[in-house]
């Protein structure tokens, strides 16, 4: 992979990130990608310190890179830069928390009962705003006393050797942190799915994709993942087993980001990488044959769909809608923000939560206009915020097709 | 849902030709899917159609059949009233005609005639009686109205030149762009402060020339607010990129693309015809390269909408050789590259008509005259036959070429 500052000298100065950026449309404190990125990547000289922070402002949602008509990585140059900032200035206590949902997820499960009542109370938001500067009105997830893991023991798999039925049926699982500790809710209804179309679902060994540490600038830590989780995935791979993910983003780093922006090279990455797949893909593009029109049940549902800009950065459309429209009677509204906002954890830093609540005000102008019953969207951090923010109960697609697959009841529509 | 008989399409490129191919294939009930790297071009345009195809032969020049020749000038008039159609739905507001012309005022103070254009950007008759002025926005550096002015060719007196019009409120912390002012506009709030601050500053003057910036989807109502609480006529002159009339005819052809079924793959370069493909002669859909690898979308048809030499369609190198980018189509073009350029900077040239030879049924032929690929249709910039930066009828010949090939595709 091309290192991203090297595609800056690609910039025809066009425009068309700048247009399309949902940051730079929220606030005049961001310059803009093309400003930022391929035009201020020029003036930063290895040994020399970042000559300016305004890239900081970036949410890191990838919207440039996928507009740039002309292949330059606008997106990533930002990250990078953006880890420089880090390297030079640190990062502050509450970064280096966010950045570990695995740590805190494992820390704070146990003690679910008393953690989430006690992270529901107004003055428990403001003594963390004071703190750690983690803004008290940006939603946040409720922590699981049992883990996905620790639930679904007979999925789990040290290695493709302890798969016994053939490969052409297994289907390894990556949970990420939010199936593990947040929402296991999810990955198991995931498992009975993909059993209930005919797979065998297998848990490899795993651990945080290290997304939120790469967005917080920590590069050394989350490397340290990409290459555990790279270790244990690539096997699979090798075997012909498909990697499928519920979290666009979790799978964008697998696919994307370990070998663009943390520049991580080797067959590991690059077989793991081509062997990944968002679950709506899988069923669209790898097995489109498990699906059957006769079982896809009727939902007299009107949904807005809202496909996450970390989706959008996998550079294969909207899967999910393909997969979706397949049901009868359901009604499926795309939504026409590039963003939601929250990019991951931008939304819930003090400083930043103005600018990405800017940004969320499009989707939820739109939520209110088309009135859904439900509104959906893959990943799970823009579930919590839009959640919070909107008041609505959000839901995974996934979870709709287990609904039209009679798998589980219809999801709870708007309050 | 896709009838059983209608094929399954595949589109390349999402400028104005691959975005009304797409919308106009899947309103007819295709399945399409559109494959687009990065954003199509149409942020660049300044959103009219110009569509003045010379219909006597002499008039044009060039060697090779016009692609409105090919297509035919029933498609010109089809694919025009489709698009027409389109956007008065959208609430857009064209006005023109394909046997008229409408005119629009250039940032550098000419008259340019189109056929159809946005009716916020359409020369007031008001312009010439004498109270007319044109004013920039405080902290919008990509537009000048000294340079309309003073460069005035619109005929009769040119229009005063005013002071850049404030904005209510903190200045802005960077420059502003085009699009940050028309989101400006679009609220509410901001409208009535920015009229108070206007209308001391353009009292006496009857029509107001200002950049075109009044709004991203919702400029209609923004300029009739603005023209009653001002009391005077208001009309846009387009300025540098990021185009906001270009967005909005964007907007609106991607809106209704979506609504009518077409799945969007943004970003996704397309690579060539599917692998495996012992039958040389037909591309089966297209490969593309995605954040993971390679994936193969699969259809019965494919359509390149992929531009010109501007715009990617087109693969150049240094050596001179100039092949269609996604399939390797053959390009009628000049094989020494000396001959690419003339010797003035401003034109002729020769490398605005480099493109893909196609038949009347808008399919890609090779060297031999024979079908390229039996399955492969091309429109658009990617065309030869024209001077794509001289024609009168750029957007025409987009219009009627995508027109012809869906019409052809779905029979």
């Amino acid at each position: 992979m091309i290192p991203p500052g090297l595609t800056a000298d690609l910039c025809l100065k066009c425009n068309i990130c700048t247009a399309s950026c949902p940051v730079a449309a929220a606030t005049d404190l961001f310059p803009g990608p093309k400003a930022v990125g391929p035009q201020a990547e020029r003036f930063r000289h290895p040994k020399l310190p970042s000559p300016d922070a305004s890239v900081s402002w970036c949410s890191g949602c990838g919207t440039c890179t996928r507009v740039c008509p002309h292949g330059v990585n606008v997106a990533e140059i930002n990250i990078v830069a953006k880890a420089r900032l880090v390297q030079e200035h640190g990062a502050p206590l509450r970064d280096q928390a966010i950045s570990r949902p695995h740590w805190l997820g494992a820390l704070a499960g146990p003690f679910a009962a008393i953690a989430n009542p006690v992270l529901r109370q107004r003055w428990a938001r403001r003594a963390m705003g004071a703190v750690l500067r983690i803004h008290p009105d940006a939603p946040m997830p409720a922590f699981q006393r049992r883990t996905l893991r620790g639930r679904a023991k007979r999925h789990r798999v040290r290695s493709p050797r302890d798969i016994s039925t053939s490969p052409e049926t297994a289907v390894a699982f990556f949970h990420g942190c939010s199936a593990e500790y947040y929402e296991p809710g999810l990955g198991l209804l995931t498992l009975r799915l993909l059993e209930h179309l005919g797979l065998q679902p297998v848990i490899p060994p795993q651990t945080c994709c290290g997304l939120p540490l790469q967005s917080n600038g920590l590069f050394d830590a989350a490397r340290a993942q990409a290459r555990r989780n790279a270790r244990s995935l690539a096997p699979f791979a090798r075997a012909g087993i498909p990697i499928v993910g519920t979290s666009t983003s979790c799978t964008l780093a697998l696919k994307h980001d370990y070998r663009a922006i943390l520049g991580l090279e080797g067959p590991d990455f690059d077989e793991m990488a081509a062997g990944t797949y968002d679950i709506f893909e899988f069923l669209v593009y790898v097995r489109p044959d498990l699906l059957h029109q006769p079982d896809l049940r009727a939902l007299p549902l009107r949904v807005l769909y809202h496909p996450p800009c970390q989706l959008r950065s996998h550079f294969i459309g909207t899967p999910a809608v393909q997969i979706l429209s397949r049901i009868p009677g359901l009604e499926v509204v795309l939504s026409e923000a590039e963003c939601c906002g929250v990019a991951g954890t931008y939304g819930l830093k003090s400083e930043k939560f103005p600018v990405a609540r800017g940004v969320a005000d499009s989707l939820l102008a739109q939520i209110e206009q088309v009135q859904p019953d439900l509104v959906l969207t893959d990943s799970e951090t823009c579930r919590w915020w839009l959640a919070g923010l909107s008041g609505d109960r959000l839901v995974h697609p996934i979870e709709v097709l287990a609904a039209s697959l009679g798998l589980v009841a219809l999801p709870g529509g708007r309050n | 849902m896709p009838g059983p008989t209608m094929p399954d399409l595949v589109v390349i490129g999402a400028g104005l030709t691959g975005l009304f191919a797409s919308y106009l294939a899947a309103a007819k009930g295709a399945r399409v899917t559109l494959i687009s790297f990065g954003r199509g071009g149409l942020s660049l345009s300044h959103g009219c159609i110009d569509a003045r195809y010379p219909t006597a032969a002499r008039s044009i020049p060039e060697a090779l059949p016009h692609p409105i020749a090919l297509a035919g000038a029933d498609a010109l008039r089809a694919g025009c009233a489709q698009l027409n159609n389109l956007l008065s739905a959208a609430g857009v507001g064209y006005v023109g005609s394909l046997d008229d012309s409408v005119e629009t005022l250039t940032p550098l103070g000419g008259r340019r005639p189109t056929q159809f254009a946005p009716e916020s950007l359409v020369i007031p008759t008001q312009l010439l009686d004498g109270r007319a002025a044109i004013a920039g926005i405080l902290g919008f550096r990509d537009f000048m109205p000294a340079l309309a002015t003073r460069g005035w060719q619109g005929g009769g007196t040119a229009p005063a030149c005013l002071d850049d019009l404030p904005w209510p409120g903190a200045p802005p912390r960077r420059d502003l762009y085009a699009t940050d002012l028309a989101r400006r506009f679009e609220s509410r709030q901001q409208l009535a402060s920015l009229c108070d601050l206007w209308r001391p500053l353009v009292a006496g003057i009857d029509c107001l020339g200002i950049p075109a910036v009044l709004g991203l989807t919702d400029h209609v109502r923004v300029k009739a607010e603005l023209e009653s609480s001002l009391g005077l006529r208001l009309f846009e002159i387009p300025t540098l990129p990021p185009s906001v009339p270009g967005l909005r005819l964007e907007t609106a052809l991607r809106r209704a693309a979506l609504a009518a079924g077409v799945t969007l793959i943004e970003g996704a370069r397309a690579l060539g015809r599917l692998e495996g493909n012992r039958a040389k002669r037909r591309a089966l859909g297209v490969r593309v390269e995605t954040a993971g690898g390679t994936r193969a979308i699969s259809a019965d048809k494919t359509l390149l909408a992929s531009g010109g030499i501007l715009n990617g369609g087109l693969h150049t190198d240094h050596a001179g050789s100039v092949i269609e980018a996604t399939f390797g189509a053959p390009v009628a073009a000049h094989a020494t590259r000396a001959a690419w350029v003339g010797p003035a900077l401003s034109g002729p040239h020769e490398y605005p008509h480099f493109g893909v030879r196609v038949n009347d049924r808008m399919q890609p032929l090779d060297a031999a005259g024979e079908l390229f690929a039996e399955d492969l249709y091309a429109a658009g910039g990617l065309l030869a036959g024209v001077d794509r930066v001289r024609t009168t009828c750029r957007q025409g010949i987009d219009l009627a070429t995508a027109y012809r090939a869906i019409e052809v595709m779905l029979a």
